[in-house]
């Protein structure tokens, strides 16, 4: 049986680093920096930045990634507090939503602000 | 070698920031068209073309039957516009008026167009041909307001293309295939918007 394939994202794992710079330091730990280093992570947050709820369905569509991947990154963010996972039922079918937490929304706005930075920085 | 080792790393810092800046820019233009197109407005407005196509079809006059779509899509565009509101208002935190703005910028020249040819084409033997014109230059305006929507709203501009060039051949069937496409298509896609993009 042909298994269906999804286009997967960059994962930017080769390319280089983002590096904090003085001035912007993302947090002591650089924990927001190693979280959304990943495009998937970037991507999810982005999407629930603009949208108030996305189900796992619609937020794996619009991403082009497998169920196991979006799941295992989104788990990442649930557990760094930067979403929240709501599993409820409708009907009989299993439905899953997430939705950004405020900490979620500095994070993104943080991370903004240092690429930006270094974009300023960098250039001339 | 040290200077361009350093220019080198600064450039690729650059790239590499810019690159997730366009990422995070894509993945929200994505979500907001997706949220600003209401499938539940599409099955309605197509609901609203088959009653239409019904209540035309024992009119004689072609005129007086095109009329009638004229004034059924007029109520179509304030549902399609009110339904595309009310999912905004509940799904997104902001309102997206980028892909609003865009999407009206693709539509609004093309049914301008549409509405000079109808002009010109009322009061002569052209006027079987409107059906046709409608279909094309609605499809046209749908697919290319489609870029920044989901992929549902693309491929219904593309039918709607398709019925016109179809309906150019065959202009005696205008009406109904104005019925076919306007009801038909909008309901099927409508479905799959509804169904596969949160409402």
């Amino acid at each position: 049986m042909a298994v269906k394939r999804r286009k997967r994202p960059q994962t930017g794992k080769s390319q280089p680093p983002l590096e904090a710079i003085s001035g912007f330091v993302l947090d002591e730990s650089g924990a927001y920096q190693k979280l959304l280093n990943d495009r998937v992570r970037l991507g999810v947050l982005s999407s629930l930045a603009v949208s108030r709820v996305l189900t796992f369905r619609q937020l794996r569509d619009l991403l082009g990634v497998t169920d196991g991947n979006l799941s295992t990154h989104a788990r990442k963010l649930e557990e760094a507090g930067f979403v929240r996972c709501e599993k409820s039922f409708d009907g009989r079918i299993p439905k899953t939503e997430y939705s950004i937490t405020p900490s979620g929304q500095t994070a993104l706005k943080r991370y903004l602000k240092h690429m930006e930075a270094l974009i300023n920085a960098t250039s001339g | 070698m040290k200077e361009q080792l350093t220019m080198h790393k600064k450039l690729s810092l650059r790239d590499r920031a810019a690159e997730d800046l366009a990422y995070i820019r894509s993945a929200m233009d994505r979500v907001e068209g997706s949220s600003s197109v209401s499938g539940l407005g599409g099955i309605l407005m197509g609901s609203i073309a088959l009653v239409t196509a019904v209540l035309s079809r024992p009119i004689f006059d072609l005129q007086a039957q095109l009329l009638v779509w004229i004034y059924a899509a007029a109520i179509a565009v304030v549902v399609g516009g009110l339904t595309s509101w009310l999912k905004v208002r509940r799904q997104a935190s902001h309102i997206p008026w980028d892909p609003v703005r865009r999407f009206c910028l693709c539509l609004i020249p093309n049914v301008g167009a549409a509405a000079a040819v109808t002009v010109a084409l009322w009061h002569g033997p052209g006027v079987v041909f409107l059906p046709a014109m409608w279909m094309l230059f609605y499809g046209c305006g749908v697919l290319a307001a489609g870029t920044y929507a989901v992929l549902p709203v693309r491929l219904m501009g593309l039918c709607f293309i398709l019925g016109g060039v179809i309906a150019l051949w065959m202009p005696m069937w205008g009406v109904i295939s104005l019925g076919l496409t306007f009801g038909g298509l909008h309901i099927v896609f409508g479905a799959w918007v509804y169904f596969r993009h949160g409402g």
